[in-house]
């Protein structure tokens, strides 16, 4: 039995027993009497009722109490003056009587208060709502009895009332929807609360998205994980089943950013799965298929590739067994060796600019190429540097091309000259043509300057040339050029001595500067013997107008005047030495014999003058000389001249090294031409090895203020061109753009050449090829340049710029190339600062790698070979 | 060199020597040439040297027919038989003094200025350092300019006078630049290469030959603004190397003084003048084009280059040196009406110049060789009178002008003296004139009449 009820059965007997104490009392007062009103009413925990008296027979002021206590107290209730009760919060432990009182007449009354539960309120739920399962729910509100029950949707439920304002419960939802929550008050005064609503959910669930994924290897994408009913989302993320992943099967952040592994694990899928933090019951997976990678370029080993066939590693990661791997344009024999080598076989070339790229290609599923790497090639064991070969190479040949670099990188000078001048030459093809065109002679020369071998001897020709000239102006017929021009090329590395002869004795040069048919003179006609050969054969070929010290400058009287080599009679006494030469052909007694210019001039004594001359230098040939004799003596003269070893070491330096050779130099050289006999081919070794030469070899070589020559118009062509690998077609035009800067290939203006060895800046050094340079010609130059780089010449020069142009998206590396390759890494680096922020700020790579070019290939710093 | 200009027909402007030094940014030139205000000086004058390189043959381009001391006869003994030309084939000349002479055939075309008081001939000039007589020249008692009879040193000394290494148009135009005031254009131009003839102290000329006159690819596009923009900045540094600067300072030249000359010939205007095709006549017609818009370039004062090859006629000489004079004489008419055509009667001096004369006396294969004394022609309505002025040597072989037995004239009157001569009238006062010419006061009679 409850508390209460009990309370109430032992109130009502006291009722019962008790009466006649009521009724003594009021029977005693006499007609007096108080009576309190209502009688027995309930009244529920901190409720008010208000009382009143009844006073029968007096009219008297009221006094309240409670169970005798006038007010009443906490434990009982109080009650105000004017009767109005206050039931206490819990049960009072005695019963509990109102009583009114008066004091004049003396009389009371009272009744019994019934005390109840207050009625409970429900405040709320902690938790309102929960996912079906077990729950503690925690009720909040006020007014819970001791014993007050839980009813869920009418069903007790075990409560713990912890506190009037706090019941707490364990549940178990087996299903899922709304429910009502009760608290029930027992006796006395039983009542239940009004309901709370508690929602009970379905179970979390979770669901990972995209629910399939194909993806790369070594590439990263993002999962996402939706939860759904629960508000707590956050997820844990597996791979695998391993938290977090690992570097086998894929790492996975918190964000669910999955990083996939850069090698095929096992198997080609892999689970990525996320697990509810709220409910680890809720997980879902999804199952990622792994494709190939893009694959990565790190760096080759060794770094630097060398030229020629080799194999080598390429490191980098993403590689697939089948990945494929190009070098430049070429593809190349890759192996696979694992994810991050593969194993190379390649025959690496040597490129204008030393550098090559690299690329790499991963085949099905989902072939993919990497970015470019670009890698610096290079010859095997050096024993010069690039700068020092490059240099040498521009000096001794028509440019120094990439190929060639690299060759005489490995073997050094020494070899190098010893096999130029073993090797056969080059040489025009025969032509009878007596047409006035050299078109494919010019045409033939570049093709010989930019393919033959024999570039040492085709060089020194060339450098020959421009001292023996003869020009197509007068002599422009491929019968007379052709075989004079193969006459230089035989003569280049023999002796000086044989050289002059065979020029002196070329019908063409007869021609040229009237030496053939140059007869005694004719009493009826008046003519004398032609004084042309006679004086440039002095001036221009072999001792010059003044006397000359060992050192190339000139001898000086106490006056500080030059002393002439020759007078003018000496002139007239040599040029009737050199009479009586005709056309090679039949020997003739008297007459000319008709043109032709197979073979040297041949004497024909009627026409020989043959008294007594006193030619140059003052020598006297006796009387009756022949022609051969006369001859002979004049070249003798000449040829042993002291002036010649300076006169001619000057103009090969030029035409070799270097405007303004120190006098040092020349004295050198002449030193070496006068104990070789006059041995080109040893002049020209030590014009080459000598330290002057080599000086600006070194990478910190000081710079010589007056130093190099500005590039004449063909070699500035070549050089370009050699040094950017490109070739000619046979019928090329190139002599055209020659031609335009002032140097059209055998049509020098005279026989004083292009230029002169003594033309001069204004500022004072040497520099012969200046005599074509002006502002109009550096234009022409600049656009000479253009005309290469962006029409090929009209397509007669095949200049490939594919390895530069692979290096487009690499200012840095493009112009460094550019750099190697014509300035062979000696660009300043404000130059290079200029040239890079141009070719970045260019557009499209053909344009990026032209700028390059053209802003090298224009500088002073590239016209001038120094 | 073949002369290959023609085909072209743009005007490509440069610099010779050492490029000119500009006293204003090509910029400012340019904003100066698009305002176009500057007046055309009414005192304006100009030289023109037609330079003949080889050595003509003087001999054969002026012949005496009936002179005080000669007649075609003397003339054709001491030439021979190879290399003389009939007397019926000369138009003929006369000079104020009644001496008739005859022009080569080919030189018909100035026999008509001749006729106008237009062109003259200065006889028997060389290089000399002091007067001197053929017996001095045989003793060696007077010095002698070196290497007389070769070409390179002959060719200098006449652009130069002897002993220099200035052009004597360049310290000319030192004398005269401020004439020219501010205007940035040089007052020596070339159309045949870098001349030192006009290369002065401080004066630098321009050059200018037919083709192009800026950079291939400067079409305005980004790329090609980027590219210009670079190349300009590079040519701003400095390499620390002569060679190098001088090629930079050819190129920074060249670009800005092709804008300029540029942008004047587009505001010139056609000439109606047709000129010769040939080497020279583009030559003069370049030049005319530029005399046209010397008001836009802002010059009073301006010295012209131009040339032709081909005269050292050792050989076979009559068919050659015909169709040189051809071209000389052709290019020259047409050279005059395009001065009477823009106005500058009186107001342009035009005279030929050559290293050396040649051997009267005739070479082995029909031709001549070098020698010293030659005679020179000059045009322009400025000339004192149509005349033969100088003194006329005796064509006798060993004779009393001749210094080597074969014809080579001792000149009577010096390369100084007639540059002399065109300087003053050009306007270097006569107190300067020892300045630019420094041999000069080695002659009692500064000034040939010619002018």
């Amino acid at each position: 039995m409850h508390a209460p009820r009990l309370l109430g059965v032992v109130l009502q007997w006291l009722r019962v027993v008790l009466p006649a104490a009521w009724i003594v009392l009021q029977t005693h007062a006499g007609p007096v009497s108080v009576s309190v009103h209502p009688t027995r009413p309930s009244v529920r925990a901190e409720t008010t009722r208000q009382f009143s008296a009844r006073q029968h027979g007096a009219c008297a002021p009221v006094t309240w109490s409670v169970n005798a206590i006038v007010g009443g107290s906490p434990a009982v209730g109080t009650i105000t003056e004017t009767g109005l009760y206050t039931a206490p919060s819990i049960p009072p432990l005695v019963p509990v009587f109102v009583r009114a009182s008066i004091s004049a007449p003396m009389a009371s009354g009272e009744t019994e208060i019934l005390w109840q539960h207050p009625k409970p309120i429900l405040n709320s739920l902690q938790p309102a709502s929960f996912n079906v399962g077990r729950a503690t729910i925690e009720i909040l509100g006020i007014g819970f009895a001791p014993n007050a029950q839980v009813q869920i949707n009418g069903t007790s439920i075990p409560a713990q009332r912890v506190s009037p304002d706090r019941i707490v419960v364990d549940w178990i939802a087996t299903t899922s929807g709304s429910f009502t929550v009760r608290v029930a008050n027992p006796d006395p005064g039983a009542i239940v609360s009004s309901g709370k609503s508690l929602r009970v959910l379905p179970p979390v669930s979770a669901k990972v998205s995209p629910t399939t994924r194909t993806m790369r290897l070594g590439a990263s994408k993002s999962f996402s994980a939706y939860l759904a009913n629960t508000t707590n989302k956050a997820v844990s993320w597996l791979v695998n089943g391993v938290p977090g992943g690992n570097a086998t099967v894929g790492t996975i952040e918190s964000t669910g950013l999955f990083t996939a592994p850069w090698a095929m694990p096992g198997s080609n899928t892999v689970q990525v799965t996320a697990v509810s933090v709220a409910d680890p019951r809720a997980r879902s997976s999804t199952t990622v298929t792994f494709v190939n990678p893009v694959p990565e370029l790190l760096a080759t080993d060794p770094g630097v590739l060398l030229i020629g066939p080799g194999t080598w590693i390429l490191r980098g990661r993403g590689f697939v067994p089948g990945t494929t791997v190009k070098l430049g344009d070429e593809p190349v024999l890759a192996s696979f060796l694992s994810p991050t080598e593969l194993g190379i076989t390649s025959t690496n070339p040597a490129l204008p600019g030393g550098r090559i790229t690299l690329k790499a290609r991963n085949p099905d599923p989902w072939p993919a190429s990497s970015e470019t790497l670009v890698v610096r090639v290079e010859p095997s064991l050096p024993i010069l540097t690039h700068r020092a070969a490059a240099r040498f190479l521009e000096q001794a040949t028509f440019g120094a091309d990439p190929v060639g670099i690299a060759r005489l990188r490995q073997i050094g000078f020494a070899a190098w000259l010893d096999e130029q001048f073993a090797l056969p030459r080059s040489s025009y093809k025969a032509s009878t043509s007596s047409s006035d065109s050299l078109t494919r002679q010019q045409a033939e020369f570049f093709v010989n300057a930019m393919r033959g071998s024999d570039q040492l001897r085709q060089r020194t020709a060339w450098a020959l040339s421009q001292v023996f000239v003869i020009s197509g102006v007068k002599t422009g017929q491929p019968r007379q050029m052709v075989p004079y021009q193969n006459l230089l090329l035989e003569d280049a590395f023999g002796s000086y001595s044989k050289l002059l002869r065979d020029v002196t004795l070329n019908p063409a040069m007869g021609v040229f500067l009237d030496m053939v048919n140059n007869d005694k003179a004719d009493a009826i006609t008046g003519a004398v013997p032609n004084e042309n050969y006679a004086r440039e054969v002095a001036q221009l070929f072999t001792i010059g107008t003044v006397w000359l010290n060992p050192d190339g400058t000139a001898q000086r009287t106490p006056e500080g005047a030059s002393i002439p080599t020759y007078t003018q009679a000496e002139i007239l006494e040599t040029a009737r030495a050199l009479t009586g030469w005709t056309f090679p052909g039949k020997a003739i007694t008297r007459g000319h014999n008709r043109e032709n210019y197979s073979g040297p001039m041949i004497p024909v004594e009627a026409n020989h003058d043959t008294g007594q001359k006193r030619i140059l230098g003052g020598v006297i040939l006796p009387a009756g000389l022949t022609a051969t004799q006369d001859l002979d003596a004049v070249l003798a003269t000449l040829a042993t001249h002291p002036n010649v070893a300076p006169f001619i070491s000057l103009r090969l330096i030029q035409q070799f090294v270097v405007s303004n050779p120190s006098t040092d130099y020349v004295a050198r050289i002449s030193t070496v031409f006068r104990n070789t006999d006059g041995n080109l081919g040893a002049v020209v070794r030590a014009i080459l090895l000598d330290p002057e030469a080599r000086a600006g070899d070194a990478d910190n070589a000081p710079l010589n203020t007056f130093g190099g020559h500005l590039r004449q118009p063909v070699l500035y062509l070549t050089g370009m061109m050699r040094s950017l690998g490109a070739t000619v077609v046979d019928n090329n035009p190139v002599e055209s753009l020659a031609a335009e800067m002032g140097q059209k290939p055998f049509y020098a203006p005279s026989v004083f050449n292009y230029y002169s060895p003594f033309y001069r800046l204004p500022s004072g050094p040497l520099a012969p090829e200046f005599q074509l340079m002006n502002s109009a010609t550096a234009l022409v130059r600049a656009n000479a340049v253009q005309s290469l780089i962006t029409r090929n010449l009209d397509g007669n020069v095949r200049l490939r710029l594919t390895a530069l142009q692979a290096l487009a998206n690499f200012p840095d590396e493009l112009v460094d190339a550019v750099d190697h390759a014509l300035l062979y890494g000696r660009m300043p680096a404000e130059m290079k600062a200029v040239i890079t922020a141009a070719v970045e700020a260019t557009e499209g790579s053909t344009e990026r790698v032209r700028t390059a070019l053209y802003l090298v290939a224009t500088s002073g710093k590239y016209q001038i070979e120094h | 060199m073949k002369n290959h200009i023609t085909r072209r027909t743009l005007l490509r402007l440069g610099l010779g020597g050492l490029g000119w030094l500009g006293a204003t940014s090509p910029l400012a030139r340019l904003g100066r040439l698009q305002a176009q205000a500057v007046p055309e000086d009414p005192d304006y004058k100009a030289l023109v040297c037609i330079f003949l390189f080889g050595g003509n043959d003087g001999n054969n381009t002026v012949i005496p027919i009936q002179t005080g001391i000669q007649t075609h006869a003397t003339y054709a003994a001491a030439r021979g038989s190879g290399i003389t030309l009939a007397r019926a084939s000369l138009p003929e000349i006369r000079a104020s003094n009644g001496d008739i002479y005859g022009l080569h055939p080919s030189l018909a075309p100035l026999q008509a200025l001749h006729q106008q008081g237009r062109m003259s001939v200065v006889a028997n000039v060389g290089t000399l350092l002091r007067p001197l007589t053929k017996a001095q020249y045989d003793r060696g008692q007077v010095p002698v300019p070196t290497n007389l009879f070769s070409h390179s040193d002959q060719q200098q000394q006449w652009q130069t006078s002897p002993g220099l290494r200035t052009g004597w148009g360049g310290r000319a135009a030192d004398i005269l630049q401020a004439l020219n005031g501010t205007a940035s254009f040089p007052t020596g131009l070339s159309t045949s290469g870098n001349p030192v003839f006009l290369n002065g102290q401080n004066t630098k000329p321009a050059s200018v030959t037919n083709g192009g006159l800026g950079l291939d690819g400067s079409d305005g596009s980004a790329n090609a603004n980027v590219r210009d923009a670079a190349l300009q900045q590079l040519l701003t540094f400095d390499s620390g190397m002569s060679l190098i600067q001088a090629a930079n300072r050819h190129m920074t030249d060249g670009i800005a003084a092709g804008k300029e000359l540029n942008a004047a010939l587009n505001s010139g205007g056609a000439l109606q003048t047709v000129f010769p095709n040939t080497g020279l006549g583009s030559q003069l017609e370049q030049v005319a084009k530029v005399l046209k818009v010397r008001g836009a370039l802002g010059m009073s004062r301006q010295i012209f280059f131009t040339s032709m090859g081909g005269f050292d006629t050792h050989s076979n000489q009559l068919p050659s040196h015909a169709a040189l004079l051809a071209e000389l004489g052709n290019a020259m008419a047409a050279f005059d009406n395009a001065i009477r055509e823009l106005g500058l009667d009186g107001k342009v001096v035009t005279f030929t110049e050559s290293e050396f004369g040649r051997t009267c006396q005739p070479s082995t294969g029909v031709g001549s060789d070098h020698a010293w004394g030659s005679h020179q022609i000059v045009m322009g309505s400025a000339l004192r009178s149509a005349d033969v002025y100088g003194t006329f040597p005796l064509l006798d072989l060993d004779g009393p002008d001749d210094v080597t037995g074969r014809g080579v004239w001792l000149p009577t009157a010096s390369l100084d003296q007639y540059a002399a001569t065109l300087a003053s009238w050009f306007g270097v006062p006569d107190g300067s004139l020892a300045t630019v010419f420094p041999n000069l006061p080695n002659f009692a009679q500064p000034k040939l009449a010619f002018l």
